[in-house]
């Protein structure tokens, strides 16, 4: 049973990184074909990383105090329904500041998800130690995987389907990543 | 799997101070001084990762005058070292304490740091690149289950937010 919520978590963790580098590398790309200019991109890097740092205090509050389960479906589905917006509405034509308002609720979603989702965890092993270890080497090892399938897949996917349909796919990859926290 | 001492701490600190808000989160990590060093220590190694990575596709294309192919096989070598680390990271850590090797990956960092400085040569760069990837990963990975072995549950949530708000405050700057 353990081992079993390990997989479906790690599962989720993974469908749910893989939605979201489709979408870091989807978003600089697109307002670097908008704008031609570094500062246009360098500005949606800092909306990127600005909420990690600011929001992450209130993350992992909540991740005390909210039940996991609800902070991790929530930040997905979140994430999911702001791909599948941004790429319906605003990718191709619409204005920047839609854009921009999209990385900055994916990124601040991201600052609550993590922290959560590293608290939960040593609870799904029930602390033991070991698990500890061997659940904390698969989440690094998951991460390592999509930080090279991601980008990958993100770069295939704007050349074959476009922009809009990487957004398309990185919001299934984050309903899928809810699916499996259900399951969990 | 060796255990600090740190779980111990950490629990009387927080039965002590209450358990709520941001003030447990920051003195938790001010006063556990594998966590509080540990962030420091990481926030560093970001400023270190941030500028090398920001950097080292200029150095690789201006300096060292590689073509895209090799610019690629160079950036594809960063994964293949991540994932070779996870294979050899259950071996390890069933054999020396995290902290110990934190600071082992560590200095095998910076050595992978000035053989791609120093290094000239393609093969040398791959080998610097494989060393800093898989230490990065093998270094990365103990914090994660240091931390989550001398934190109390009720308390992980905002041990996370603040020990990753301080390590990862730098990475603006040093990009």
């Amino acid at each position: 049973m353990v081992l079993r919520n390990v997989r479906y978590l790690l599962g989720a963790f993974a469908f749910s990184n893989l939605g979201l580098w489709c979408f870091l590398i989807a978003a600089p790309w697109t307002l670097y074909n908008r704008y031609h200019s570094a500062l246009g991109v360098a500005a949606g890097y800092v909306m990127t990383f600005a909420p990690q740092v600011i929001f992450t205090s209130a993350g992992g509050i909540l991740a005390d105090y909210w039940p996991w389960r609800f902070l991790l479906i929530a930040s997905d589905g979140f994430c999911a329904f702001m791909l599948a917006f941004g790429g319906a509405l605003t990718i191709e034509h619409g204005p920047s500041t839609v854009l921009y308002a999209i990385i900055l609720a994916i990124a601040s979603a991201q600052a609550i998800y993590h922290p959560t989702f590293q608290a939960v965890l040593p609870e799904t092993v029930n602390g033991d130690p070991a698990l500890i270890a061997l659940a904390s080497n698969l989440m690094q090892g998951v991460q390592n995987v999509i930080v090279v399938v991601g980008p990958l897949l993100a770069g295939i996917g704007i050349g074959t389907v476009g922009v809009t349909g990487v957004f398309i796919g990185a919001a299934l990859f984050f309903l899928v990543a809810v699916v499996l926290n259900l399951l969990t | 799997m060796h255990i600090g001492p740190g779980s111990r701490v950490v629990k009387t600190i927080s039965e002590n101070i209450g358990g709520s808000g941001g003030l447990v989160r920051l003195v938790v990590c001010g006063r556990h001084p594998g966590l509080w060093w540990g962030s420091i220590f990481f926030a560093a190694v970001n400023i270190g990762a941030g500028a090398i990575e920001s950097l080292l596709l200029f150095f690789l294309q201006h300096h060292l005058g590689f073509r895209g192919l090799m610019v690629g096989i160079i950036y594809a070598a960063q994964g293949i070292a991540s994932v070779g680390a996870m294979l050899v990271i259950p071996r390890f850590s069933q054999q020396w304490p995290p902290l110990l090797l934190i600071v082992s990956a560590s200095l095998a960092m910076v050595g992978g740091d000035m053989i791609i400085g120093l290094g000239q040569f393609f093969p040398i760069i791959i080998g610097g690149v494989l060393l800093v990837q898989g230490s990065i990963a093998v270094a990365v990975t103990q914090r994660f289950t240091y931390r989550a072995l001398v934190t109390p549950t009720d308390l992980l949530g905002r041990v996370v937010a603040a020990t990753r708000t301080i390590a990862y405050l730098p990475v603006p700057l040093s990009t």
